[in-house]
């Protein structure tokens, strides 16, 4: 999945592993620096190593001058070394801004993604597993990008440099030095499978500590209440101790892999100089030499205990980019529209909801959950809708809110049907009641409307137009949305109104609070409409919130209101007052209210009764009462309670 | 929920006062930390010996003797294994420390969490306790373990190179030695200026875990107010500043390394060319294997400095975990046993308690409890209970009823002593003695108590009902399921007693975990028994069914009930209406109804719900607000 976020910085990384290449490079200029220092300009002996350094020796003006002026030496050496820093800093400064831009786009995307993600996705994901995957995982592929690939481009840079180096010092020592690497390599490959396996051991222990750990503190009251203290310390002492020893068992491991790995380096590093040192004495090879050698042989081992910890980050990220990837290759809201078509009843317009095509697309099978489809790159259609031509088409031409189900059927899960065959009309200004026992479909009602799910069978229209030839955010642009327990975003109140309609004035905001009989409570706060609320600010009671919600989407000044339970934690007094200010803003917008409360439903133009997914009765308050059914029964309930409480007071003593 | 994005707070200063005590409660492992504490230094002088092997190599390798050259490089290879082996050793020390001190700390804040009051918990979100216990705990037994070693290790090298040196060569040391200052400032300015920026990169990182979350969690209502293109906006803004404070931080980190190497590189220029000059000048004086050891040792100066400037700052990032589980392991529970109680229970203990005397010496029995007087307030100066007053005898039920925030579940919370009334305003006697004066595990082990939100533990039926009382057979378990009418439902499940429950009981209904939570309290045989609006989500024929049952679960017992159901408040002796903290009216049931007060008024309005209940089935949760429950 990497390579399409890392589009247009390829060249970033290659100037990356430039630098590091001629760092690299420079780097094995100091060992002949050294060798060249003790063993020609110190010992006499005649010049050796490299033709080019024995030139630049008689350009600096040969051994005498050199000898004389020692500080040139040193001089070079530092030269070099911060030569090979600079690239150094510049090959880091390079990889991270590179991989940070990145993490970037992935958490852009990310977002963008989950945003654009269906409603149907969102009820199954669990959000911490999701946060977890936009954070940590996004940190291991960051982190990967930033050092492992630098890492491993320099350790093969490195080996590839540094061998016909050595080769060229000498055959024999290189022999000796090689003979080691087999067995690190295999050695590394070993302890890294053994390890991996020790690791998980050691996670599944926490995870069942934890879990102990998070029962007893959600459930510290029963505990207490019990007088359980003990029986609990002694539950979570034996996971404590278990995750204990298996992370000593992981030491264990440890104790023997470190130092097994850097004894087979450094005693490699130990052979290579008790050879080179005979031959020192022997006389066929100089003491700076053996010092170049074993300098060499020092910075190639250092990648080759590497070997292990690298092995174990790529695993790591190829888990993240994979549940990345699980997120990124979900179908959009809108996406699954080409399926769709085939599925549901055949419609017009058809051919303004093909999709688009699209660069990578691979033809997806099944259900839209086991989408397979890769990454594609996004910028070329960002801001560009689903469905150009509707979208053009629709401008900003206002509905008028008259809506109509005609034998909608609609599931979840494709097993319990929600709504059955649902037919029903609204004429535009309407106030609409849906009334009906718990699960019959009235908030589903309200979510196909807003077309947060697709139904399978059936026509809904709004203005006589199909829903489904209405592009989604024109739609859901001109409704203003109630749910019984509505999200609020962790921003002042005054942001959260504003949210209904961004450009409205402090005043309109003022306006949609006093409506939503919000405002004098507002007041009541310390900073009023610049109280931050959520997280880091107050938190506000259900009736409060749901009132916010209500300021919100009366601000949007929507052709179409929908209230589901919206008003539920609210006291009767208070809804009384917010139903009859909307109703002084009646003929503005088509009103669907979902609720309990007769004294709601009542006022309604319309009332109708669902059960189980379909219309069983439907009229205004007189019509209802004077036929037998749920409203009445609901009505009736009043003149029982008279009757309980004669009898309640007849009884009594 | 509310802290748990909530970024770390930063200590400026190193507390040392902090981290002896955080190191006392290391003290059983003392002998590893010894043991790690030697091998470091240890390994410090091993260190120090490579370069000297290496130059009697060199010596006598030039100075043509082969056998002593190659005696000397098997010194070498004889150092490297000596190395590796303690290597081993302080693996084995500083793992058994960190693992051991780590499950010592989590021991002793899990032992004292469950001392802690409940006020204790109100502030704190089980994910924030959660972290201390885990990341917290993990992170300062490692920094103990394994970094805080080095501190030890980095100036023991430090100090064996030099004397190395010295005695190799004292003037070319001191030449060399002008490097070290710079190395000192430089790894002490940039670890700080690192510290700063990945403190700054963690507070947006957490900032962006909150942009996530309330995505995700807000991901229909922002497609219903259309919000995609605004909130992405938002957030890429967010992820700009990550980006910025990222690479300031990576940039840092980058020319750090580069400039100590450069450092480095003129130690060995100025040993190259001082040392040099001398060899030239005086070949006996200081010959070119010492040459060759000095740059060895120079080009390996950096490496201890690096070292010790990294530990001090981990240390600082650390402290304020530091000060979090310390802070933890010290608090006092505010709700304990008095001193006196202490003792009486000391001074019984191990006796066989003779039949009828609790474990503090006093009555077993419970007559009476009366509330005297009783103030109380979550917060100062905003009182939940004015100058309450209420006795209640054994066998008599107690309903109470009222507004939320009233203060009936503040009730309930100071009689099972949760809670306790403000110091000098007013009492809870049992018997006629203050509470405060009596066993606290006596009182909660008479206790049953049955809440609203009923906690199950993650496990079987019957391990839930058993937690009442542990030594129950699977007779008395079934026995107790049976009377609350729970029996039917739990043989109904696939495994009937030996189902799981899922954790916090999520795989059964909240009306199937009130009747479990209803067994597990029955079966713990309480003198008192409590519920707080413990049946409130069972269905209407359950809800009879448990009434039946009722009567004989409340024999001879003081019960409190906390309730909204007219049929669970009709069958007590006494109605105790709350407002404000006080009591406004009290009565039987058809009293309370002739008076055509509050409670008449409430009866009405819950009379008409529980109609409307039943036509439109169960109301979602949280949403009844002007029965006899929760108002806005």
């Amino acid at each position: 999945m990497l390579p399409q976020f890392m589009r247009g910085l390829k060249l970033r990384y290659g100037a990356a592993i430039a630098a590091m290449g001629l760092a690299t490079l420079l780097g094995f200029i100091n060992p002949q620096i050294i060798r060249w220092a003790i063993d020609s300009i110190l010992a006499g002996k005649e010049m050796g190593g490299p033709q080019w350094l024995q030139r630049f020796a008689s350009w600096l003006g040969g051994r005498s001058v050199l000898a004389a002026n020692l500080w040139m030496v040193g001089l070079l050496y530092f030269a070099v070394t911060a030569a090979a820093g600079t690239l150094n800093a510049l090959r880091g400064w390079w990889a991270s801004t590179a991989s940070e831009e990145v993490a970037r786009r992935i958490r852009n995307r990310l977002y963008d993604h989950l945003n654009a993600l269906p409603c149907a996705y969102h009820d199954k994901a669990e959000i911490g597993d999701l946060v977890q995957r936009c954070t940590s995982d996004v940190d291991t592929v960051r982190n990967f990008l930033n050092s492992q690939i630098v890492n491993v481009a320099s350790a093969t840079l490195m080996v590839i440099i540094v061998v016909p180096f050595m080769l060229s010092m000498s055959v024999h020592l290189t022999l000796v030095a090689m003979a080691f690497v087999p067995p690190i390599f295999l050695f590394s490959f070993l302890f890294f499978k053994r390890v991996r396996a020790a690791f998980k051991q050691v996670d599944e222990a926490e995870g069942r500590m934890t879990t102990v750990l998070q029962e007893n503190l959600t459930g510290i009251r029963v505990v207490r209440a019990f007088a359980r203290s003990d029986y609990e310390g002694a539950k979570f002492a034996v996971r404590n101790a278990e995750f204990r020893d298996r992370n000593y068992r992981m030491v264990r491991l440890m104790a023997i892999f470190w130092p097994v790995s850097d004894w087979l380096c450094f005693a490699q590093g130990a052979l290579v100089l008790m050879v080179g040192a005979m031959g020192v004495a022997n006389g066929t090879i100089s003491a700076g030499t053996l010092w170049a050698f074993f300098s060499y042989d020092m910075m190639f081992v250092f990648p080759l205990r590497m070997v292990g910890r690298n092995l174990t980050e790529w695993g790591k990220v190829q888990v993240s980019t994979t549940r990345l990837n699980e997120i990124l290759s979900r179908l959009r809201e809108g996406e699954e529209d080409g399926q769709k078509k085939d599925a549901a009843t055949p419609r017009e317009g058809d051919a303004a909801t093909v999709p688009f095509p699209r660069q990578g697309t691979v033809p997806f099978s099944g259900r839209l959950e086991k989408g397979t489809v890769p990454l594609v790159d996004r910028t070329e259609q960002e801001g560009q809708s689903p469905f150009p031509q509707k979208a053009a088409e629709m401008g900003t031409v206002p509905l008028s809110g008259q809506v109509e189900f005609r034998n909608v059927r609609f599931s979840y899960d494709g097993v319990k049907q929600v709504l059955d065959g649902i037919s029903f009309r609204v004429e535009a200004g309407q106030t609409v009641a849906l009334l009906g026992p718990s699960g019959s479909g009235k908030s589903t009602v309200v979510h196909l409307l807003l077309r947060l799910y697709d139904w399978q069978e059936g026509r809904i229209t709004v203005d006589g137009r199909d829903l489904r030839e209405i592009d989604r955010k024109q739609l859901r642009s001109q409704i203003g949305t109630v749910m019984q327990e509505p999200f609020l975003y962790s921003k002042t109140l005054r942001d959260n109104i504003r949210l209904g309609h961004a450009t409205a004035s402090d005043e309109e905001v003022v306006e949609a609070a006093h409506v939503a009989a919000m405002h004098e409570s507002i007041q009541r706060f310390e900073d009023g409409y610049g109280t931050l609320i959520g997280e880091r600010g107050v938190t506000l009671s259900g009736g409060q919130r749901q009132r916010v919600a209500l300021a919100r989407a009366i601000l949007r000044h929507p052709a179409i209101l929908l209230l589901d339970d919206a008003l539920s934690a609210v006291d009767t007094e208070t809804e009384s007052m917010i139903l009859s200010a909307l109703k002084g803003r009646r003929g503005q917008a088509t009103t669907l209210v979902i609720a309990h409360r007769l004294s709601t439903l009542m006022a309604a133009d319309q009332i109708i009764v669902i059960e189980a997914g379909r219309v069983v009765q439907s009229g205004t308050h007189q019509s209802l009462l004077e036929q037998e059914g749920l409203y009445r029964r609901l009505w009736r309930i009043q003149s029982d309670l008279a009757a309980d409480l004669e009898e309640e007071v007849a009884t009594g003593h | 929920m509310a802290h748990r994005w909530a970024e770390e707070e930063f200590a400026g200063h190193l507390n040392l006062r902090l981290w002896v005590s955080i190191f006392r409660r290391a003290r059983p492992y003392w002998k590893y930390f010894f043991g790690v504490w030697a091998q470091a230094i240890g390994n410090g002088l091993v260190e120090a010996a490579f370069g000297l092997a290496i130059w009697q190599m060199l010596h006598f390798a030039m100075g043509g003797q082969p056998t002593q050259a190659i005696l000397w490089g098997g010194g070498y290879l004889g150092l490297v294994s000596v190395q590796s082996l303690s290597t081993v050793v302080f693996i084995l020390l500083a793992g058994k420390c960190s693992t051991g001190v780590a499950h010592d700390i989590r021991r002793d804040s899990f032992a004292k969490l469950q001392t802690l009051e409940f006020a204790f918990f109100d502030h704190r979100p089980v994910g924030w306790l959660m972290a201390r216990l885990t990341s917290d705990c993990q992170r300062l037994a490692g920094l103990l373990s394994w970094s805080l070693p080095d501190l030890i290790w980095g100036p023991t090298m430090m100090i064996c190179v030099a004397g190395a040196m010295l005695w190799m060569d004292w003037r070319l040391t001191l030449v060399v030695f002008a490097v070290i200052p710079p190395l000192v400032v430089v790894s002490v300015i940039f670890q700080r200026l690192i510290l700063h920026t990945s403190r700054q990169v963690r507070k947006i990182n957490s900032q962006l875990t909150a942009g996530y979350n309330e995505s995700i969690m807000g991901a229909r209502t922002t497609k219903t107010l259309v919000r995609e293109q605004a909130n992405l906006a938002e957030f890429e803004q967010l992820s700009g500043e990550m980006y910025g404070v990222s690479i300031r931080n990576a940039l840092r980190s980058t020319i750090y390394m580069p400039i100590v190497q450069a450092i480095s590189s003129i130690g060995v220029g100025l040993a190259l060319w001082y040392g040099g000059g001398r060899t030239l000048a005086e070949p006996a004086g200081l010959s070119l294997p010492t040459l060759l050891a000095f740059i060895y040792y120079v080009e390996r100066f950096f490496g201890p400095i690096h070292e010790t400037a990294r530990v001090f700052n981990d240390l600082l990032s650390a402290q304020a975990a530091a000060e979090r589980v310390d802070g933890l392991l010290t608090t006092a529970p505010a709700i304990k046993d008095s001193p006196a109680v202490a003792a009486a229970i000391a001074a019984n203990a191990g006796q066989p308690t003779a039949p009828g005397i609790a474990i503090d010496g006093g009555p077993n029995a419970l007559d009476h409890i009366e509330f005297r007087g009783v103030n109380f307030a979550y917060v100062e100066n905003q009182p939940v209970l004015k100058d309450f007053n209420l006795t209640v005898t054994a066998g008599q039920t107690i309903a109470l009823v009222g507004p939320t925030g009233g203060g009936k579940t503040t009730i309930i919370s100071l009689l099972c002593r949760f809670y306790e009334p403000t110091a000098g305003a007013g009492k809870v006697l049992l018997n006629g003695v203050d509470y405060r004066d009596r066993s606290l595990l006596w009182l909660q082990s008479n206790l049953g108590i049955v809440l609203q939100t009923p906690h199950l533990f993650n496990g079987t039926v019957r391990e839930n009902i058993r937690y009442g009382r542990l030594a129950a057979s699977d007779d008395e378990v079934v026995a107790a399921a049976r009377l609350v009418n729970a029996h039917e439902f739990i043989v109904a499940m696939d495994k009937g007693y030996d189902s799981e429950v899922g954790p916090g009981g999520n795989k059964l209904s909240v009306g199937q975990r009130q009747l479990i939570s209803f067994a597990r309290a029955v079966l713990a045989d309480p003198q008192i028994f409590v519920m707080d609006e413990a049946t409130s989500s069972v269905d209407t024929e359950t809800e009879k069914a448990i009434q039946a049952g009722l009567a004989a679960v409340l024999r001879g017992r003081i019960s409190f009930i906390v309730a909204h159901r007219l049929s669970t408040i009709r069958s007590a002796n006494l109605i105790v209406v709350i407002d404000g903290g006080q009591i406004i009216e009290r009565g039987t049931h058809h009293e309370l109804i002739r008076l055509r007060g509050r409670y008449y008024q409430l009866y009405t309005n819950q009379f008409t719900r529980e109609k409307e209940a039943e036509l439109l089935g169960p109301e979602k949760w949280g949403s009844n607000e002007e029965g006899l429950g929760v108002r806005d």
